[in-house]
């Protein structure tokens, strides 16, 4: 989201969506600028914000973050230290106090209501929630995976699509992954040939495959809108079940005892650590 | 056993900064001795002291374990023993009048704590925050693991959040309430988090709306922050948006607690040297007070005690924030000595007191610096 921002403006205006909340703050600081006369809350709430906005645009100042820190995307978090909720409210607030008859406060008072609940953006409507269906608020489909593939104190392998790739490790530090949500974020990782088998439309399962057992990795997670160019089951991983849009596929060659017994499981299988 | 993960989930979130925030009642007028302001400033407390533990045993390359021992003992140590002292000269605390505001302020809380229940957030840096937490509390050790994918820690850019000792204490907590991390994270901590910040708010009120015929706008102000919070998704990063959606992670507790409880504090400051009133504690007196004080000498009491007044607590406090603020995100190393020296700058400028920013800066940066150097030395990876 952040990748192609240039500018400190740029940023101000994808932090103020419609701008609605921050003209209501301009205007709040125009107001408490001009009519506030304790001059300890104009300096903590009008100054102060005001110089941090004039710093977040001033162009040396951006320059040297942006630029020289290198945190372009993080730079709209200086943006936190100007407090616009409180101002907004307390001009609101402060007017509303300066009038004298009741019914005059309610003429006033629920028009801003109406105007912050139109100009505003609802929260709880946004995308970035999702309705809760468990206890640990994360996608049913990738608890009821790992419920499956979790054995008993022991580490098992898995390879996760990308849309899940962060909600394994919430649930158990016991399933170890061969790239996690760090590749994400950052483009890289160890195992950057499984990840890209992993992303294309059309899977080549016989290359995914081996790199998956090269890997001695137990289990791969695939979203069922992936095209498999060919069966698993050739290729030493069996089908295990459907998991809402997820298909979990196991592999049959993989150690999946307890460690104690595995140099014995080396040994009846003829097989080399 | 839900019974006693609930109890003490209570204790450590309620009971032990209680307990730790009434030893600060003394230094403040009774005014400010709110049941929010202790607590809020009793959990911060507990934050620095879990920071200090956690640096020390990182770099002294002590486990998880440790951190769990050493620190349950400084916060028994803290909780129980400085409070029976602190009961022993505590000031009256103010209760909240209860009334149609108060009402309406916690509904809002209520409605806020019940959302953040409702909805999980879709949120990648949880991969980090709770990946971390849950790996600590797995494996025992502190940045061995990859929290992306349990596999050894290859490189140094693993380290870079090595400062901020959020995910270790959400690591903690879950080990001493044996309740899972994420679940704690997501329900407990993050409804706790958004009530108490709207406490933080409920205080600044109290500041903004001081005299006695507006005290009522009070809770009208703490509800329409809180109301506009719920109708601020204007984008994803809106401090709002960190607030609301993701309350435990350590970014959105800048912005939930830190920052409020900052603006709360240059404002009492500010009031405070503006009226030239500050806090009275009494002090036990001994023979050198009375040769600093001749008016002593001769009193049949000058072995008791006598009130001294402190305008000093403000900046250790801010000291406390600091190291509060470096727990929960390393970029407060920035972030907040910017905003701090700004608010210094004003309300010395608002009360003419240079004593203020001189002061600040002092007690500013003097962590700061010690944070930055560690920060470049083991936390700064240039991709």
């Amino acid at each position: 989201m952040l990748e192609n921002i240039q500018t400190p403006i740029e940023i101000l205006k994808l932090y103020s969506g419609n701008a609605t909340f921050m003209l209501m703050f301009i205007i709040a600081l125009v107001y408490l600028w001009c009519f506030e006369k304790d001059k300890v809350k104009k300096a903590v709430l009008v100054f102060a914000s005001v110089t941090a906005l004039v710093l977040f645009v001033f162009p040396p100042f951006a320059y040297i973050f942006m630029e020289k820190a290198g945190e372009a995307s993080t730079y709209y978090r200086f943006l936190w230290l100007v407090p616009s909720t409180i101002v907004s409210a307390y001009a609101i607030v402060r007017i509303i106090s300066r009038i004298k008859k009741v019914y005059i406060k309610f003429i006033v008072f629920i028009p801003i209501i109406v105007c912050i609940m139109i100009g505003g953006v609802y929260m709880y409507d946004a995308p970035v929630f999702i309705k809760s269906s468990n206890a640990y608020q994360i996608p049913d489909d990738v608890k009821e995976i790992c419920d499956e593939i979790i054995s008993e104190n022991r580490e098992v392998g898995a390879v996760f699509p990308e849309e899940i790739l962060q909600y394994p490790r919430l649930y158990s530090a016991y399933i170890v992954m061969p790239y996690g949500f760090e590749t994400l974020q950052f483009g890289k990782g160890d195992a950057e040939e499984i990840h890209n088998e992993m992303v294309k439309e059309t899977i080549d399962v016989k290359t995914l495959a081996n790199l998956c057992e090269e890997r001695k990795l137990h289990y791969i997670i695939l979203n069922q809108n992936r095209i498999l160019d060919d069966d698993f089951s050739k290729y030493n991983f069996e089908f295990v079940g459907h998991y809402g849009n997820y298909d979990l596929y196991k592999s049959t060659t993989a150690f999946f005892g307890q460690w104690e017994d595995y140099e014995d499981w080396l040994k009846e299988n003829g097989k080399e650590d | 056993m839900i019974v006693l993960s609930v109890l003490v989930t209570i204790l450590y979130l309620l009971v032990v900064p209680f307990c730790i925030g009434i030893n600060f009642t003394r230094f403040f007028d009774k005014k400010y001795n709110t049941i929010g302001n202790i607590l809020t400033i009793g959990f911060i407390t507990e934050l620095v002291i879990f920071q200090l533990v956690y640096l020390f045993a990182y770099f002294g390359k002590s486990n998880f374990l440790y951190i769990c021992n050493i620190f349950t003992i400084a916060i028994v140590f803290c909780s129980i023993g400085f409070s029976i002292k602190a009961f022993q000269s505590v000031k009256q605390i103010t209760l909240p009048k209860i009334g149609i505001g108060f009402f309406v302020f916690v509904i809002i809380n209520i409605l806020m704590v019940v959302m953040r229940n409702l909805y999980g957030v879709n949120d990648g840096d949880d991969a980090y925050v709770l990946g971390n937490a849950l790996t600590v509390l797995t494996n025992g050790d502190l940045f061995r693991t990859d929290y992306y994918t349990g596999l050894a820690i290859s490189s140094k850019s693993y380290l870079r959040h090595l400062l901020a000792s959020n995910p270790i204490f959400i690591a903690y907590l879950a080990n001493m309430t044996k309740i899972h991390p994420t679940i704690l994270a997501h329900r407990v901590l993050g409804s706790f988090y958004i009530v108490l910040h709207n406490v933080i708010i409920l205080n600044i009120a109290r500041l903004l709306f001081d005299k006695d015929e507006e005290k009522e706008y009070g809770y009208l102000f703490a509800s329409l922050v809180a109301f506009i919070t719920m109708w601020d998704f204007h984008s994803y990063l809106t401090d709002s948006t960190f607030i609301l959606t993701r309350a435990w992670q350590g970014k959105s507790m800048f912005c939930s607690i830190i920052i409020p409880f900052t603006i709360e504090m240059f404002l009492i400051i500010g009031r405070d040297y503006a009226k030239g009133e500050f806090p009275e504690i009494p002090r036990y007196s001994n023979k050198l007070l009375s040769i600093i004080n001749p008016k002593l000498n001769g009193d049949s009491n000058k072995y008791r005690y006598h009130k001294v007044t402190v305008k000093d607590i403000y900046y250790p406090i801010i000291t406390y924030l600091c190291i509060a603020s470096v727990a929960m995100t390393p970029g407060a190393i920035v972030l907040f000595s910017i905003f701090v020296f700004i608010l210094a700058l004003w309300t010395s400028i608002a009360t003419k007191k240079a004593e203020i920013m001189v002061k600040t800066l002092l007690f500013l940066l003097v962590p700061m610096i010690v944070f930055g150097i560690i920060y470049f030395k083991y936390c700064r990876i240039l991709y």
